[in-house]
């Protein structure tokens, strides 16, 4: 992997690091670096000085150890799948890709835990359970790509938390490399370890309280069965009255996932699905569990839907329909492309009762700023992800689709909801941090940060707005897509 | 129950009638570095280190008020006060509940089993009291109110201060108010419960059931004079017995389909006995959820493995005391137990010696519950010893509490 280093840190640092973790894992040169700078935000961008694939937690300690003792900031990344600039260096620094430490390092079937290193891609875990009737349930909708250490770092949710909760909730134990080298262990595969609950403050804390090697995580019992129904509506306000209505009957689906108009036409265009282009909203909803609840679960559902004026509800017969209903959904991503040459994915939380008032502004904010804005997003949890389709070359486009970004969150907030409910608030969402936080809250955030990173050298520039105790400088990402 | 005059050494006691009074206590009281114990419905006061220092008793009951209930979005927001009945009741009367069942829930609060993430007999269908818990609010020793999460049910954004807060015993914060996220009633509930022969049978039982597609959300054994009188007394004919009981919850199909099941998986093992009545049903599992806070016994504790420890440490609980009662939760690993007589060579030479190095085998710890007498009261007898991080707790204690007024000595340093 190495080549000629042209990287500004200090050579005894870079020899250092080379000697940890061998020459083959460290980048210096520029081109190569270049890679590393960003992740999945890509509206902003910095390149990290030095990158290091570390390969043991001896190897991590060692070289947060050396940062601190030199004052170089420090950042883990994962696979780079952010949507939200958690794996952006802000201020350069060492990133320390954790992709070599991939293993499963432990699986108790009866017991309901297996350990896991960091860079273990989330889908390879339940690929290694087959058979075992055990799975992890969360499944970002990046699960192919994406590594457990990143879903702690970003408590990562997916299509199935509104049943089964989100990262945090099936998170054990972590061990952790502080900011001064030390290795601790928080929590238990028992749970309820006496103390502070610091493994629940670790999760989602993207980076910024320490660096997490090894994940003890819950496997949950696979269902029985399922039940896959797609209902589609001339209205995208009938459809979230289904969702209310179906809440409302004391369903707790596993998925209910929301796509609009402008989704269908993608995604019809890529797949043929055979979606009416002139449907309002498309509802995906699956409900699973005991075989014996289900069929009863699915008339209701079908006649919820159908008093929501449900134009058609289309049910899989069996698994290979339900792979395909689940296609659409999953790849829908994928289908953007046709769209548009570059997108930005939000991400915001209301009531999930204030669904059809969100989905009107973020309407007028497409018409307001000129952008088309597409949705697919996880319904059943309020969870909101408004596509915004434009082209990154071009510097006004940009401008106005951070704009319109802002102003959606903004009426997320204002709908007593969050700017985040899944990916974080890495880079991209720092700005809200005070709209949505009092200033005693960041404090306490703030000191919650200085006490497990005192320096402010673990993930710097992220999450948390400047100022307060910690002292860091808040400093601005390199540059800008088309600026 | 004890109160908290008895309990705690207390110089006066304040009336928090609003979060701005509270506020006040903590300011004055951090000005002055005393400390203060926060009190809800006094149900747990036992529970933890002894307090030792005189200090002010902050009575939070005052704060009852369900602030905000919007039940189609299935979360409800309470001041920290209101006591639990209060809570389930309001549920009730939309179909809705939150499965985290506690002892004395006509006293005990909100805020009281958020503190000390207080797990019940449900544990294993439904999970923990974080998993329930979307925003919170409390008053740090620096007098400061801050806020985590919101009320929304899914939400990453800043710290999660409402998993750092929960159990943490009121010492980083006060709380003042929480929101949790709440569930559908389910509409059918049935008790099975069998004899089984012994440990071994009870443990092989349990690792068939769990591995069987059941509406299971309690699993575990009931054993000991305690159960006599209970609502388990019918079932316990010697006080010898295991009895085998088995919670299934879930739509009736559901349940109906388990009991099925259940009796296919324990063909040969045991034969179930079958009790759906609801009033029944309940006080069942109140006398669960009771069991662990009981104040007749001179000795409780509870321990917390993996679940393959529940059996192992419930076995030697019963070497020690053949005449304990316990409730051995065998899905979770948690074994609530009951000691009969206070034993004579002591908690460390007991408990430490001989029953928290098999909880640790099985990655866990046990927790003092009660100590009639009130000796040998250390951090490894209350908490177990357990290479716990503890500069860096004690790091995140002074960044919230820099005078150490919050519950001072009662926690885990």
């Amino acid at each position: 992997m190495a080549s000629t280093s042209d990287t500004t840190v200090p050579a005894r640092i870079l020899s250092t690091l080379q000697k940890i973790v061998g020459n083959r894992h460290v980048l210096s040169s520029r081109s190569e670096r270049l890679v590393y700078e960003c992740d999945g935000f890509t509206l902003e961008k910095n390149t990290p000085d030095v990158v290091v694939f570390p390969r043991t937690t001896e190897e991590i300690a060692q070289i947060v150890r050396l940062c601190h003792e030199h004052g170089v900031p420090v950042l883990p990344r994962g696979a780079g799948t952010s949507l939200a600039g958690g794996g952006l260096p802000v201020g350069g620094g060492v990133l320390v890709v954790l992709t070599r430490m991939k293993d499963i390092l432990e699986i108790h079937p009866d017991d309901r835990y297996a350990v896991v290193e960091p860079g273990c891609v989330n889908v390879w875990l339940s690929l290694a359970l087959r058979g075992t009737g055990l799975h992890y349930a969360p499944d970002p909708s990046s699960q192919g790509a994406c590594t457990i250490g990143g879903n702690v770092a970003t408590n990562s949710g997916g299509p199935h938390t509104l049943k089964y909760g989100v990262t945090v909730n099936h998170v054990l134990a972590v061990e952790v490399v502080l900011a001064d080298g030390e290795v601790v262990v928080l929590g238990s595969p028992a749970e309820d370890t006496p103390g502070l609950d610091l493994l629940g403050a670790m999760v989602g804390s993207e980076g910024t309280l320490g660096i997490v090697t090894k994940v003890w995580v819950r496997l949950t019992p696979d269902p029985q069965g399922y039940r896959t129904m797609l209902a589609i509506f001339d209205s995208v306000d009938d459809a979230t009255t289904a969702i209310s209505r179906i809440i409302g009957a004391g369903i707790i689906p596993a998925a209910l996932e929301m796509m609009d108009q402008g989704i269908i036409e993608a995604v019809e265009a890529a797949f043929q699905f055979g979606f009416p282009l002139d449907a309002g909203a498309v509802l995906l909803i699956e409900v699973d569990g005991l075989e014996a609840g289900l069929d009863r679960q699915q008339q209701d559902v079908t006649q919820l839907c159908r008093d929501c004026r449900a134009r058609e509800v289309r049910v899989a017969a069996d698994a290979r329909e339900r792979m395909r209903l689940w296609k659409c959904r999953k790849e829908a991503f994928g289908a953007i492309g046709r769209l548009s040459p570059s997108y930005c994915t939000q991400d915001g939380v209301v009531p999930r009762t204030q669904l059809p008032e969100i989905l009107r502004r973020i309407r007028e904010t497409g018409e307001k700023y000129r952008l088309r804005i597409v949705n697919v997003f996880h319904a059943g949890d309020g969870n909101i992800h408004p596509i915004l389709l434009f082209d990154e070359r071009d510097s006004d486009q940009v401008d106005r689709v951070l704009r319109a970004s802002h102003e959606i969150l903004s009426a997320c907030l204002e709908l007593g909801g969050s700017v985040t409910g899944e990916h974080g608030i890495g880079v991209e969402k720092i700005g809200f941090m005070d709209q949505m936080f009092s200033s005693s809250d960041l404090e306490a955030m703030h000191a919650l940060r200085q006490a497990f990173n005192p320096r402010g050298l673990l993930s710097p520039g992220k999450l948390l707005p400047t100022a307060g105790a910690c002292g860091i400088e808040q400093r601005h990402p390199g540059r800008r897509a088309a600026l | 129950m004890a109160t908290a005059l008895e309990t705690l050494p207390l110089r006066e006691t304040q009336s928090i009638e609003s979060v701005e009074a509270l506020t006040r206590c903590l300011r004055q009281a951090s000005a002055e570095g005393v400390p203060v114990y926060p009190i809800g419905g006094a149900t747990s006061l036992e529970y933890g280190m002894p307090a030792r220092e005189a200090g002010i008793g902050a009575d939070l009951t005052p704060l009852a008020s369900i602030v905000d209930y919007p039940a189609r979005d299935l979360t409800l927001t309470v001041q920290a006060g209101v006591r639990w009945s209060q809570v389930q009741a309001a549920l009730g009367e939309e179909n809705q509940e939150l499965p985290l069942d506690v002892p004395f829930p006509s006293q005990a609060t909100a805020g009281g089993i958020v503190a000390t993430a207080w797990t019940g007999p449900r544990r294993f269908g439904y999970g923990a009291v974080r998993d329930y818990v979307i925003g919170i609010e409390a008053v740090s020793g620096r007098g400061d109110v801050f806020h985590g999460g919101g009320r929304v049910v899914k939400n990453v954004a800043g710290y999660d201060f409402c998993k750092l807060l929960t159990g943490s015993m009121g010492t980083l914060g006060i709380l003042s108010q929480i929101t949790f996220r709440v569930r559908p009633k389910p509409e059918r509930r049935c008790w099975l419960s069998a004899p089984v022969e012994n440990w071994e049978v009870a443990r092989e039982l349990a690792l068939r059931l769990r591995r069987a597609p059941l509406a299971a959300v309690t699993m575990g054994v009931v054993r000991g004079p305690y159960w006599k009188q209970t609502a388990w007394s019918e079932c316990i004919e010697s006080v010898e017995d295991l009895r085998f009981v088995l919670l299934l919850e879930g739509l009736a199909e559901e349940v109906a389909g388990s009991i099925e099941t259940a009796r296919h998986v324990a063909t040969g093992w045991c034969r179930w006995h079958e009790d759906d009545e609801p009033s029944l049903v309940q006080s069942r599992l109140d006398d669960l959820a009771a069991f662990p806070g009981s104040t007749e016994p001179p000795l409780a504790i509870r321990a917390k493995t993996v679940a393959s420890g529940a059996e192992p440490v419930a076995q030697a609980i019963l070497a020690i005391d053949a005449d304990a009662s316990l409730f051995a939760d065998l899905a979770t690993g948690m074994v609530d137990a009951h000691f009969s007589v206070f034993p004579q060579e002591g908690l460390s030479a007991t408990l430490v010696k001989k029953i928290q190095p098999i909880a640790r085998h099985y990655g866990g710890h046990v927790r003092l519950l009660r100590n009639a007498s009130g000796a040998e009261m250390t951090h490894q007898v209350v908490w177990t010893e357990l290479g716990l991080p503890l500069q860096l707790m004690e790091n995140v204690k002074q960044a919230f509490d820099p005078n150490n007024i919050l519950n001072r000595g009662r926690f885990v340093w």
